[in-house]
């Protein structure tokens, strides 16, 4: 599958103000400008735009981008 | 969480911004093109300064840093950010990106009146609370439960013993 991670960390944006959680504008501004994607290692590069956090080695993680959508079944709970 | 901190951060061009927990150095990038856009002039910019005690990630964190362009604004410390980072201090908003047993009382001390700090605050096998500490121009501290978060745990002095 060909990805166009640029399209699909756009998405993700509009995802994110449509759910009220990216609000002000140099916020938004902030996150397109910055994508996830740069910050990953190479076999999660492809993962960049999935709202979730991901592995950066030494038991660490990235944070999700996040949307509110995440908060399945502990009520007011995001996951990182 | 990344979008949901930086909100609640209220973030202005020229914060000077602690980073507890660099990890990727997204976090700081993101924050660093808030307080210090690329397209304002130097002199208003801010400074990130993120603290990461894992040697090998603060490694990872600077090349990402530098790669993605924002070494001029973002500073990365290998040490203990549990203690907060004293010589840069006193810091208009503190950010903690992993959870702590309780508020390090290094980290209020650092924050200036006026400044904000988002720290997950909690038991590390169930989900933390976000706190959001405000302190006052006259240097009064008020907290305020922004919901469940589940972070990774901060280690350190003030961190958790794992």
């Amino acid at each position: 599958m060909v990805q166009n991670l640029e399209k699909d960390w756009e998405q993700l944006i509009e995802n994110l103000i449509k759910e009220g959680v990216l609000r002000s504008p140099r916020v938004i501004k902030a996150m397109r400008k910055v994508p996830r994607t740069k910050f990953l290692p190479e076999n999660m590069r492809s993962y960049s735009a999935v709202d979730t956090p991901l592995p950066i080695g030494f038991g660490q993680t990235v944070s999700a981008p996040h949307s509110p959508g995440l908060q399945a079944g502990l009520g007011e709970t995001w996951l990182q | 969480m990344v979008a949901i901190m930086n909100e609640a951060l209220q973030l202005e061009v020229g914060n000077k911004v602690l980073e507890v927990g660099a990890g990727s150095g997204w976090h700081a990038a993101t924050i660093a093109e808030i307080v210090a856009p690329s397209e304002a002039p130097r002199s208003e910019w801010g400074h990130v300064y993120t603290v990461e005690i894992i040697e090998g990630l603060t490694e990872f964190a600077r090349r990402n840093i530098m790669k993605a362009g924002y070494g001029d604004r973002v500073t990365i410390i290998c040490g203990d950010g549990s203690m907060g980072y004293p010589e840069k201090a006193p810091y208009d908003r503190i950010v903690v990106t992993a959870a702590a047993p309780d508020i390090p009382k290094p980290l209020i001390e650092q924050l200036k009146n006026g400044g904000i700090m988002l720290i997950p605050v909690g038991n590390i096998h169930l989900f933390q609370s976000l706190i959001k500490v405000v302190k006052s121009a006259d240097g009064k501290i008020t907290r305020e439960n922004l919901g469940g978060v589940a972070f990774v745990p901060l280690t350190g002095r003030y961190g958790h013993k794992l």
